[in-house]
């Protein structure tokens, strides 16, 4: 163990770290901030931009790039000696003589890392009185992507995202020296699943998302943790709101999902949310076969008087984009008070039972030995996890498609086309044939498909050396896999042996959230002796099993409620007599519906998912619902009350306490799972296997709030200055050698806007906000505040132009601070 | 008259060709290595010699063999570093377009000392006829077995490609060949991993010069021994010196080291041109300057590094006194500035600043305060570079600062060059 650390000295403070830590890092650890532009931690060091050097004692250039320098056997280092201080300035100096004075009209300024640094290590004073360099400004170089070259500072972070992290041709550096500038190839545009992130990885404002230029800025914005609401795989996102618009998505690292990185389908998915065609009022279809505006109360009134006698008659159709609490809300609606056994998620089908246990994780794609994409094609279905089975293929895992011809295969080392069940029988024989020694040892390196020159193998024999020679396999399959002929994949795999997470088998899912609904039971099949607790909470509950999604689509019962799904899109869908839906905008079954109510998205509430891979994961709510739309599990507890169901849970949080009291999949859970206090991060790998996700309290790993990933580490960046990063009541952490910034402010006999002790208190409810939790904004309500525009007004003052959204009423935000400081307090009992 | 090893066959009529090669004991060299010597002694043998890399850090050659791993299970190359582009360079084209048999048999030596049976020769772009000469000579030797499949009825194997680069000079520097080789953009690589470890493809890759190559057949004829008793203590052999700038009879001298600056201007170059002696650089541009002071400094790497410069490719340039020195700077900043590529900030950036403040001096333009900026600029070029090519744009200009402030001071000042006398100066 010793013989792994290494003593080195930095800036007089003695540390042991292990080998082969980068000077960077190994300064973090001990709260000493090197600034970086050109390193990043998820990619391969360069050393190109120079502004990381610090002062390394006996050697023979003293001044070494600390991103690129590993520890050495007693080091000695110093960051603020006076070489390294001269030398980093040097450094921002030659960055900002060409750069423009485009502070004041830069996407980037507040949380520009080249802005940050120059304040804390610049000169303070320019000596360039030369031209400086000029380009066209913005260049559109994707379809969402926009280059300022000017601004550009030549990190080389997109372009190595592009090719290292992407692994595809996307940007490039065109031309060399002080004329170098990032471009694409001639006549090509950079339209990757994941060009957004090289905007969120660019340290300036050079690379910009078409969707946010000039929109916002960063110190108008609060940030909210969520989870993205487009795949399954539970990817975590930052959610920036500037007053009551999303304005857009970021990643958020979660090493066990996502690394960070976002594709771009999931980025831009904030688009509809604010959308023209957002359904924002309840309708009801009168004898003109109109849908026109009603109020709430006519439209549920409605839907209530259509119930049928005949329970069984009833569907629940439940989308899965809604919550674990929506789901659980419509459950008690349908199987709890309306007695149908009908209450099942959209993508049900997919279900292998509860009884199957599978152990593959997507973090296990960086240590497999083997992927094998079994019938599946992520590169189509989940971009996300793109990003991870290529981060395996650096790593060492070689990939093995088999089925028909996926979107992967340029990056395939085996390639086997056909039908994707017969060709696992036959591979599954052979695997069980004694493995022989030469077949079990050495892998020569042979060029990659994906490095120039190597090839796809299409050589079935060498096929099933490879995968005899693994240690670590993971199968990856999706969407209905019984359907392919796959239903037995698991069990096989255990036969194989390969059953150990995170390896196995790892099932995609479609949608958003099947797993968390099938936790909770809504599939057709009702599993009576694992609901007990259930049954004897929901006296004279329906237990027995109901019709399949596909059935309800086909118009099986009289009434379809259909939240959040859209059934009459499915093949030989047939409206039933009395159609609902809540929906967030119209499609199919909108047009046909007799009812259509207002669905909440997914920023709109809290609530929990459970992704593919069983990760439980909550979502904080980051707006208010627009116009009069409600969340499914609101909408079905007014529709069970109208129904004579008395003391039911009034907010997410007391829904999600029921869910933890009554269903054994999640026993026990509630919001506190979420919660550390002062910390934002909300996730905690699942214990158990997947579908029986249940969470072990006690192994709640603590994160980091939501980074942005142009931030490294919460020293590196612009923690201090860029208020736009720090949350609000959140104290920026010392930085050795930095003034205070208050302390300053003090001096000139200023109010420094963070020297905020205590968070601001809440006029409605009067209860104060519990650390860990970001507050909704203050809405002034008293005379005593000074007369000034309210938040949903000032929005209107301040946009530019006519904007997309709905003007929220004062008293509605004001309603929901209280719902919210109640959402606080009915669990815990008070505050800590 | 010097002893001459490299460009002793030189002069003898159609010698680029295989048959009159081979009648001066050509391919002897490489015979002796293959018959008498394994693989390790050879290796010994050639550090035996004192042999020093020619393409500018003076790296003993021996050494630099040893470092690569005996049996890595992965090709081991060799790259033979042709991209000849350091200012006033020329000795590498001669070379390759003279005696492309002594260089193939010097590759071929090389090889069967390290066990590589790969190798690529890349040469500049600009050096078309070199190119098919060496073409040429390749399948002239492939035919004669003293490359290709079991050479000369031995075990070892050799083939040899050569590539083309396109014209950029950072290209000369090895990490950055071997990335061009790749097919990857023209960028210097992070060292460690060392080449020899893991350079072309990530195989281990010795990396050599023309003339260092083109040295090895005439150490195996005549024996180290030999070799190591011409030169200096330290700097042993002899090399090529391409002599150009202001001289009577410019062009390449093989000397051996030790031999003085003096001898090399005036007796082998007929003396300075068009007026006195004023500056001398004395191993290409990226050198510093020297004064006539320095005309009896040896032209072995010990004298010259002591002198304050370095032997660097061994182009000697000479400066008469009726050039400008400030002109003379930005002229080589200028080729600094063209050639950077752009990796590293502050060559990237600096490079242009420095030919920036240059150019605005030399238009009259110059501010008493731009002495002190371009120094500073300097100081913030200089250790902070990804690569030596930063470091190389300062040294012309640190030097000048050192030798003659007074011709900035009167830019500065004047508005002027101080040779053209003081002038009022222009501005208001
Ligand atoms: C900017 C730069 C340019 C270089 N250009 C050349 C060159 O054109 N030819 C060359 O042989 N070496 C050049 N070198 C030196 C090589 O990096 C390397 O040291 C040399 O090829 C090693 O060969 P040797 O050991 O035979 O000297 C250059 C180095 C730098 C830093
Ligand atoms: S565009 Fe941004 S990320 Fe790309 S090299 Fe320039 S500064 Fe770096
Ligand atoms: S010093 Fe930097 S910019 Fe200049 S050539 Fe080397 S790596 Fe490129
Ligand atoms: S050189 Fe270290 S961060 Fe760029």
């Amino acid at each position: 163990m010793a013989d792994d650390l290494v003593n080195i000295t930095i800036d007089g403070h003695q540390m042991a770290v292990p080998k082969g830590t980068l000077l960077v890092e190994a300064a973090r650890q001990i709260g000493i901030e090197i600034p970086v532009y050109c390193y990043h931690p998820k990619m391969k060091p360069v050393g190109a931009c120079r502004v990381c050097l610090v002062e390394v004692e006996n050697q023979r250039r003293p001044m070494m790039p600390a991103c690129t320098t590993t520890v050495m056997p007693d080091m000695v280092v110093h960051t603020r000696s006076d070489n390294a201080v001269e030398a980093r300035g040097a450094v921002l100096e030659f960055l900002l003589i060409n750069h423009p004075l485009d502070c004041p009209v830069c996407d980037r300024a507040g949380e520009c890392d080249l802005q940050d640094f120059t304040q804390k290590y610049g000169n303070g004073n320019t000596r360039f009185i030369e031209q400086k360099r000029h380009f066209a400004k913005s260049k559109q170089v994707g379809k969402n992507v926009v280059l300022d070259r000017e601004r550009c500072i030549m990190c080389q972070r997109c372009v190595r995202f592009c090719e290292e992290i992407a692994m595809e041709e996307g940007l490039v550096i065109v031309d060399r020296g002080n004329r170098s500038e990032i471009g694409t190839f001639e006549g090509r545009s950079f339209d990757s699943k994941f060009s957004g992130n090289v905007i969120e990885l660019c340290p300036v404002g050079a690379l910009t998302a078409k969707t946010y230029r000039f929109e916002s800025r960063p110190w108008e914005q609060q940030h909210y943790a969520g989870i993205c609401n487009v795949s399954s795989l539970g990817v975590n996102i930052t959610v920036d709101v500037r007053y009551d618009e999303v304005v857009r998505l970021r990643g958020r690292m979660n090493d066990e999902i996502d690394d960070g990185w976002l594709s771009d389908k999931c980025r831009y998915s904030h688009l509809a949310i604010h959308s023209d065609d957002r359904i924002l009022s309840p309708m009801v279809r009168n004898d003109q076969g109109q849908l026109t505006k009603v109020s709430w109360a006519a439209a549920l009134e409605r839907i209530v008087q259509a119930f049928p006698e005949n329970a069984s008659q009833i569907g629940l159709a439940v989308g899965t984009r809604l919550s674990v609490e929506d789901g659980h809300m419509l459950l008690r609606l349908g199987r709890g008070l309306l007695k149908t056994p009908n209450v099942v998620h959209e993508h049900e089908a997919e279900s292998l039972g509860t009884n199957t246990t599978l152990t593959g994780r997507v973090k296990g794609c960086d240590a497999a030995d083997v992927i094998l994409c079994l019938g599946s094609d992520p590169a189509k279905s989940h971009h996300d996890f793109e990003l991870r089975i290529k981060k395996g293929l650096r790593n060492k895992a070689r990939l093995i498609c088999i089925g028909e011809q996926p979107a992967l295969v340029g990056y395939a080392d085996y390639q086997v086309i056909g039908v994707a069940s017969e060709l696992w029988s036959k591979l599954k024989k052979e695997l069980k044939k004694e493995t022989t020694e030469e077949e079990s040892g050495l892998r020569f390196p042979k060029p990659r498909p994906w490095e120039a020159g190597g090839e796809t193998s299409q050589d079935w024999d060498a096929l099933v050396k490879e995968i005899r020679g693994a240690e670590n396999v993971l199968v990856v399959v999706s969407g209905d896999i019984a359907g392919q002929g796959l239903q037995d994949v698991a069990r096989d795999v255990e036969d194989l042996g390969w059953n150990t997470a995170p390896h196995g088998v790892i099932h995609l899912r479609s949608g958003v959230n099947p797993v968390g609904h099938e936790s909770i039971g809504l599939i057709p099949e009702w599993d009576e002796d694992g609901n007990q607790a259930l049954a004897k909470a929901w006296e004279g509950m329906n237990t027995d099993s109901g019709l399949s999604y596909a059935e309800m689509c086909r118009g099986k019962t009289e009434m379809l409620l259909a939240f959040g799904c859209n059934p009459l899109a499915q093949p030989e869908s047939k409206k039933p007599k009395f159609l609902v839906q809540a929906a967030t905008h119209p499609d199919e079954t909108t047009e046909k519906a007799d009812v259509v109510l207002p669905l909440s998205m997914w920023v709109e509430y809290n609530g929990v998912y459970i992704s593919t891979d069983g990760t439980v994961q909550f979502n904080r709510q980051a707006i208010l619902p627009l116009g009069e739309a409600q969340p499914a599990w609101s909408i079905a507890r007014e529709l069970c009350l109208r129904l004579g169901a008395s003391d039911l849970p009034e907010n997410p949080r007391a829904v999600y306490s029921e869910v933890g009291s009554l269903h054994a999949a999640l026993a026990g859970a509630t919001y506190k799972d979420f919660q550390t206090p002062g910390q934002y991060h909300w996730s905690y790998p699942q214990q158990a296997d997947l579908g029986m996700p249940r969470p072990d309290l006690s192994a709640i790993p603590v994160k980091e709030p939501d980074m942005p990933m142009w931030m490294p580490a919460p020293l590196t960046g612009s923690t201090v200055e860029g208020a736009g990063r720090l949350h609000r009541g959140q104290t920026p952490p010392p930085v050795p050698g930095q003034r205070d910034p208050r302390e300053i402010a003090k001096l000139l006999g200023l109010n420094h806007p963070m020297d905020r002790t205590a968070p601001p208190a809440l006029t409605a409810g009067g209860a104060e906000k519990k650390d860990g939790y970001i507050p909704l904004r203050v809405v002034p309500s008293t005379s005593a505040e000074p007369a000034g525009p309210t938040p949903a007004g000032r929005h209107h003052e301040i946009g530019v132009g006519p904007r997309r959204r709905v003007a929220v009423p004062v008293a509605q935000t004001a309603l929901l601070e209280a719902s919210d400081a109640a959402d606080n307090t009915t669990e815990d009992g008070g505050e800590e | 008259m010097s002893t001459l090893v490299i460009t002793e066959l030189m002069d003898i009529e159609g010698i680029d060709g295989i048959d009159t090669y081979v009648k001066n004991k050509g391919y002897e060299g490489l015979k002796k290595a293959l018959k008498e010597y394994t693989p390790d002694e050879l290796i010994e043998y050639v550090k035996a010699s004192g042999l020093r890399g020619r393409g500018g850090a003076g790296f003993p050659t021996g050494l630099k063999w040893s470092f690569v791993p005996k049996n890595p299970g992965k090709p081991k190359y060799l790259c033979v570093n042709c991209d000849e582009s350091e200012p006033g360079t020329c000795k590498d084209r001669d070379m390759v377009t003279y005696l492309p048999h002594q260089l193939l048999e010097g590759i071929a030596i090389c090889c069967y000392a390290v066990g590589i049976n790969q190798a690529f020769i890349y040469i500049r772009g600009e050096m078309l006829e070199g190119y098919e000469i060496l073409e040429k000579a390749v399948e002239e030797a492939v035919q004669r077995n003293f490359l290709g499949d079991n050479i000369l009825g031995t075990d070892f194997s050799l083939d040899v490609v050569v590539h083309r680069g396109a014209g950029a000079y950072i290209c000369g520097e090895e990490s950055a060949l071997l990335s061009s080789l790749e097919g990857e953009r023209g960028f210097p690589r992070l060292k460690p991993p060392f080449p020899a470890v893991e350079g072309l493809y990530a195989c281990p890759t010795v990396i050599n010069n023309v003339e260092t190559l083109s040295t090895l057949p005439a150490i195996m004829r005549k024996g180290a021994e030999w070799y190591s008793s011409l030169g200096t203590e330290r700097s042993k052999g002899t090399r090529v010196l391409c002599l150009s700038g202001h001289v009577n009879k410019p062009g390449n001298y093989e000397l051996e080291l030790g031999a003085s600056m003096r001898h090399l201007i005036e007796e082998c170059g007929g003396g300075v041109m068009g007026g006195e002696l004023k500056a001398i650089i004395p191993g290409g541009a990226s050198a510093p300057m020297l004064t006539k002071e320095h005309l009896d400094v040896a032209l072995d790497f010990e004298a010259i590094a002591a002198a304050g410069s370095m032997a660097g490719s061994g182009a000697v340039i000479v400066i008469n006194d009726k050039t400008c020195i400030v002109k003379t700077c930005l002229n080589l900043d200028q080729f600094f500035e063209e050639e950077s590529c752009g990796k590293c900030t502050p060559c990237r950036e600096g490079t242009k600043w420095l030919v920036d403040i240059l150019t605005r001096m030399v238009n009259g333009h110059g501010r008493p305060e731009d002495i002190d900026l371009l120094k500073s600029v300097c100081n913030n070029i200089l250790g902070n570079t990804f690569c030596p090519l930063g470091d190389s744009a300062t040294s012309c200009i640190m030097s000048a600062f050192k030798y003659f402030p007074e011709e900035f001071e009167h830019y500065a000042h004047h508005g002027c060059s101080i040779l053209e006398g003081k002038k009022e100066m222009a501005k208001s």
